[in-house]
């Protein structure tokens, strides 16, 4: 009896296992999700960035598909664009002065980013809400005290302009291959904020240093950027290029002289073999 | 010059084979140059048509024609080394297949350079070489390493010969021609002490400076690839990797060649299966080093993912482009020998030979992948390019030019059997005998010890 019930419980188990798996086949479509940024760069120019992910082990980014962009106002959504994605998943719209986007009474612009869905793939959506910021950056020196100043600024229904109070600014320097954060502070009631010019900083030959203040992936206003040059930073020397004796003309002494020993030992040695023959020779 | 019985014995079993050809070896030398004709042939096309008729263009300019160089190079190797350091260590049983290794350097040192001139589009512009060189090329380092070697490797041969001329020059030959060729070269030799003492000093040296040579030589050639910064090529294990794949190569052609010479001359009593063991087991040492070497040069590449890199190994992995002929080259021509020679239920001479030549095939397929997928990879994302100026496919012209090359090496192997014993007929009398010096070190360190012991038990006795 107790064999039996193993039995049994063994054949349970299998067709559980069986059927799981049966399950499993038959939910072929893949979930998908749509990952949506606001982007103003320096340049001014105003993107809404989204991003397709599929679900395979882990979400992956998903090229070629169509994605639908809309505005939603008062009554209706209004399609702005249908863009593909690229292999990185992403398709990006230009907003900035597109004359379909409208704001509400709030200054708020409400995007949606849908992706329709395939046999394959589930459909998705985001929907995203931003006010149009926008960050000035200047600087000033009071006595001998270098600064930046960044005044922040949202645009409302009216496109009247007003300060961005208490947002976080994020204060870079441009290095060769990536932005140094070296401050972040909060606005005041006015928008605006300063800090200390990083002086110690190295620039370039003349001490040119770029600077960018950010706000960073903020739920309001996206990610906004502001940039400037100025020479404060501390000049460095030009790096001096080193002589290459190989691109010229004349080949590098230490080579010569290599060359000219490994030849004249050999040879020696040859002519030193060649005079044992003559004594060969004469051996006789 | 007075000769043992033993000497006197082989030079008469040899000179017979030396003055005549049988009907079987007329129809084997007919074979080589028919091929070799047909080289000449396809050599008269390559000058009057130009390099369109070979499969190399603009981004694949170099093909068969290196290859080969690289090949023949490798196993002219094997002759230096092994002859050098088995006469510097006086090896007892180096005897019969020193001469074989020595020759088999000298004809591939000639013919491996000759297909650089087959490669080159503008002959007539060769002593540019010399009139503009760069001492700072790698190109300038091996024209100098290879003529180096060269000279070097025909003084070496001359001199480990000069005894056997001297027993050919007293020999009542027919042939005019040869007693005074044999009168010339033997240069007085009689076999007195003076003459044995200088003769001794120079194999000597030769000996001792041929093997730092040969290395040169093959890491100059090593560094014609690795000192440019392509994908594949560009590795700083590349002279001592081609050194190890040149000796690996060198000693399968060694093995090969006493095997044909052995059946061909009926050898058996000179070439015993001792010599095969013996060369079989540094081949397979060889084989584990050179495996080595491959699994690291290519897991190097493959861990750093170098986009250029990857691209060279991709080919290499790929079953529609290079995976079998890879896997032939890394894998199977290198473990086949190794095991092969592990284990000694499966050595014997017949084994031995049959994975020498595979080992040999192995690696110029492998020089063969060395030069073209790199050379199919160029760096820059080229477009709107015809395919067969990105794939290399060899045309009939060199495949004619290869064999022909390949047909030249046993036609020289075979004219120079007809010239000079193709085993030492007379031994040299021994400079050093490093047994002999080795017993009388271990007698006086014994003695040492001996008398330290005497001392500590006499201090024991006294402090008694």
């Amino acid at each position: 009896m107790k064999n039996v019930m193993k039995y049994m419980l063994i054949i349970s188990l299998a067709t559980a296992i069986t059927a799981g798996k049966g399950l499993a086949q038959k939910a072929v479509r893949k979930t998908a999700r749509v990952q949506v940024e606001y982007f103003k760069g320096p340049d001014k120019t105003e993107n809404l960035v989204a991003t397709l992910i599929v679900k395979e082990k882990r979400y992956v980014p998903f090229g070629e598909a169509m994605l639908y962009f809309y505005c939603l106002n008062d009554t209706a959504r209004i399609l702005l664009d249908k863009i593909k994605t690229n292999d990185a998943g992403k398709a990006v719209l230009t907003v900035s002065n597109n004359p379909k986007i409208t704001k509400d009474p709030e200054g708020k612009i409400t995007f949606i980013v849908e992706y329709k869905g395939s046999s394959a793939v589930k459909a998705a959506q985001r929907k995203m809400a931003i006010r149009q910021g926008d960050l000035e950056l200047s600087f000033f020196q009071k006595d001998s005290t270098k600064s930046i100043e960044v005044s922040a600024t949202e645009t409302g229904a009216d496109n009247q302009r007003t300060p961005i109070a208490k947002v976080n600014i994020l204060f870079y320097v441009q290095g060769t291959f990536s932005l140094y954060n070296f401050a972040k502070e909060k606005t005041d009631e006015n928008g605006i904020v300063q800090v200390a010019f990083p002086v110690d900083m190295p620039g370039d030959t003349t001490g040119v240093l770029t600077i960018v203040a950010k706000i960073e992936e903020n739920r309001t206003y996206g990610t906004i950027e502001a940039k400037g040059e100025i020479n404060w930073g501390k000049p460095i020397q030009p790096v001096k290029e080193k002589k290459r004796g190989l691109g010229d003309t004349d080949a590098p002494l230490w080579m010569v002289y290599t060359l000219i020993v490994l030849l004249s030992a050999v040879w020696f040695h040859y002519l030193y073999v060649v005079y044992m023959m003559i004594k060969i020779k004469l051996a006789r | 010059m007075e000769l043992d019985a033993k000497a006197t014995r082989a030079l008469n079993y040899f000179i017979p084979q030396m003055v005549s050809i049988s009907k079987s070896g007329m129809v084997q030398v007919g074979i080589l140059l028919v091929f070799i004709l047909g080289g000449l042939y396809a050599l008269v096309v390559q000058i009057v048509e130009g390099h369109i008729v070979t499969g190399m263009r603009d981004n694949v300019v170099w093909g068969l024609y290196i290859a080969n160089f690289i090949f023949f190079i490798g196993i002219s190797y094997a002759g230096a080394l092994i002859s050098g350091i088995l006469h510097l260590l006086r090896v007892e049983w180096r005897h019969p297949i020193i001469r074989i290794a020595e020759i088999i350097t000298i004809i591939s040192t000639i013919i491996g350079p000759a297909y650089i001139l087959l490669c080159m589009g503008r002959l007539d512009r060769l002593h540019h070489l010399a009139l503009y060189g760069r001492i700072q090329s790698p190109i300038i380092w091996d024209v100098l390493a290879i003529s180096t070697y060269l000279i070097g490797s025909i003084i070496f041969l001359y001199l480990a010969s000069i005894r056997d001329l001297a027993a050919l020059r007293d020999y009542p030959f027919k042939q005019k021609w040869r007693k005074k060729l044999y009168r010339f070269l033997a240069i007085s030799f009689n076999g007195n002490a003076k003459q044995n003492r200088f003769l001794e000093r120079g194999l000597t040296i030769m000996s001792a400076i041929i093997i730092p040579l040969a290395v040169l030589v093959h890491s100059v050639l090593a560094w014609i690839f690795g000192m440019t910064l392509r994908p594949g090529w560009h590795s700083t294990i590349f002279a001592p990797y081609f050194v190890v794949a040149a000796v690996f190569s060198g000693t399968g052609v060694l093995i090969i060649a006493l095997w044909v010479f052995r059946k061909y001359y009926h050898l058996e009593s000179y070439i015993t299966k001792i010599h095969f063991n013996y060369l079989g087991i540094i081949l397979m040492i060889l084989g584990a080093l050179y495996g080595y070497f491959t699994f690291s040069e290519y897991l190097t590449s493959w861990y750093g993912s170098e986009t250029w890199d990857m691209e060279v190994l991709y080919k290499l992995f790929d079953p529609h482009e290079y995976w079998w002929w890879f896997f032939f080259s890394a894998i199977l021509g290198v473990a086949l020998p190794v095991l092969v020679i592990l284990i000694p239920k499966f050595r014997n001479i017949n084994s031995i030979t049959a994975v020498s030549v595979i080992a040999v095939f192995a690696l110029w397929v492998k020089r063969y992948l060395i030069i073209i997928p790199t050379l199919e990879t160029p760096l820059l994302p080229l477009q709107d390019l015809r395919p067969e100026y990105i794939h290399y496919t060899p045309t009939i012209i060199e495949w004619l030019l290869t064999f022909a090359g390949v047909a030249l090496f046993c036609f020289l192997f075979f004219l120079f059997s007809k010239f000079l014993p193709i085993v030492s007929v007379v031994k040299g009398e021994e400079g050093t005998n490093y047994a002999e010096l080795r017993k009388k070190v271990m007698q006086r360190v014994l003695k040492r010890k001996i008398k330290e012991e005497k001392r500590k038990a006499s201090q024991k006795l006294q402090h008694i």
